[in-house]
């Protein structure tokens, strides 16, 4: 038997040592439906869009008052309080409601890690506390070492990117950023050509741009559109 | 209804077509996520945080490569994050892997104890990127080019990286060998 067949079997009988059974399969799918269902109801009424919600509702209340017309349009930030804006401009089916942050393990103290904006929501404020944001072409992705990480999971990815437009925190036509993951939620691949919106911190502190990781979790980094362009020099013009 | 039906639905929000669609890669998703944070209690809860992160970031899932290579590189990144959490919290990388047990399956397809545990031990010497590209080739059986796109790395890299874990695995079974025999002295 070669190298190969012998790697085959052995990942194959070990891996058959954490399969779960169906039942524990169907039990976990059941948990994240009620998760999902939790959160978009959750969603609705109290998730940051509650404010402008709000503020939208009170406009169309004086406006029906003093008997004008008001026509209410929801915030185009309800996509970054969680539901995810396709490209082509749908928003996630009625389950799902919100891909918001919620925690999701990563808040234990450390190094700033890409997923650590889950531990803070997307929004105008938010996005305006990060360290460094941009609007760049991704010029190449490749591993590199951080020796600060522990040994054995120091190859991270590194991007490099063309940028278009800087929001904050920097300057020049070329950054690299570290990058963990190379899905965002809203599924756009980082990957050579892809436009992104990007923001983040220093992974370890000091300068916006000192081992910079762009944060994926939440939004705080996501695929290119003019809305959200619009939307991110609103905020980082505040 | 094929896969492709029924991601159109699951993007819809049709949850049993989601559940239908997730079915025909337990197997792979589960074991994945076992041999890349090698603890099975760690299971459950890998699964539930990347089936969240599936539901959720499937609307707008466009195709880049195969379905299952989108599937595998999220519970990927889940098994990495709970891997390097417990390693920087608990024990070292030797205790972590666990104790080999007793594993039921068809007889024709299983190798000896003894190339269990020397496999077992071999890949303990391994860098964790070696052994991840190892798992999806030889256990996910990916392509390069899907590999590639799962670790984010160029397909050149990934057939070195392959080579490299390769060697590295044939050295430390040679190593192996030789101290069981008592040889190299």
């Amino acid at each position: 038997m070669n190298k190969e067949e012998l790697l085959k079997r052995y990942f194959n009988q070990e891996g058959a040592r954490g399969e779960l059974p169906l039942q524990q399969w169907k039990e976990i799918l059941h948990m994240v439906k009620k998760q999902e269902q939790n959160r978009s109801r959750k969603a609705s009424f109290t998730s940051f869009t509650a404010k402008p919600v709000l503020v939208a509702l009170a406009a169309f209340v004086i406006a029906v008052a003093i008997g004008g017309v008001s026509l209410w349009a929801a915030s185009p930030w309800d996509g970054g309080s969680g539901q995810t804006t396709t490209p082509s401009g749908d928003t996630e089916p009625g389950l799902v409601g919100d891909t918001g942050p919620e925690p999701v393990g990563d808040t234990e103290p450390g190094p700033v890690t890409s997923r650590g904006s889950c531990v803070e929501q997307y929004g105008p404020d938010t996005l305006s506390n990060r360290a460094f944001a941009f609007d760049g072409t991704v010029k190449s992705v490749e591993v590199r070492s951080d020796p600060k990480l522990p040994a054995g999971d120091q190859d991270v990815h590194w991007v490099t990117f063309t940028v278009n437009y800087w929001y904050k925190g920097g300057a020049g036509d070329e950054v690299g950023v570290w990058i963990e993951g190379l899905v965002l939620e809203d599924s756009t691949a980082i990957e050579e050509g892809a436009r992104l919106l990007v923001s983040g911190e220093p992974r370890w502190g000091g300068a916006p741009l000192e081992d910079a990781i762009a944060w994926i979790c939440g939004g705080f980094t996501r695929g290119y559109t003019n809305e959200e362009a619009n939307l991110w020099a609103d905020s980082l013009r505040r | 209804l094929n896969e492709a039906e029924l991601i159109l639905r699951s993007q819809a929000g049709e949850w049993e077509a989601f559940e239908l669609l997730l079915e025909q890669y337990r197997e792979v998703l589960t074991r994945t996520a076992y041999l890349t944070a090698r603890d099975r209690d760690a299971v459950p809860d890998i699964m539930q945080e990347a089936l969240v992160q599936v539901w959720r970031s499937l609307p707008s899932y466009r195709s880049f490569g195969s379905f299952k290579a989108w599937l595998i590189q999220i519970v990927l990144n889940q098994a990495r994050k709970y891997y390097r959490r417990k390693r920087l919290e608990t024990m070292p990388l030797e205790n972590a892997i666990e104790v080999p047990g007793d594993v039921s399956g068809p007889e024709e397809a299983l190798i000896q104890k003894e190339d269990v545990q020397r496999l077992r031990q071999a890949l303990k010497v391994l860098s964790t990127d070696h052994r991840e590209v190892l798992i999806l080739r030889y256990y996910a059986d990916l392509t390069v080019p899907e590999i590639a796109k799962a670790l984010g790395c160029r397909e050149g890299t990934v057939k070195s990286r392959l080579s490299r874990a390769l060697d590295g695995l044939e050295g430390a079974l040679s190593a192996e060998r030789s101290h069981a025999t008592g040889g190299g002295r």
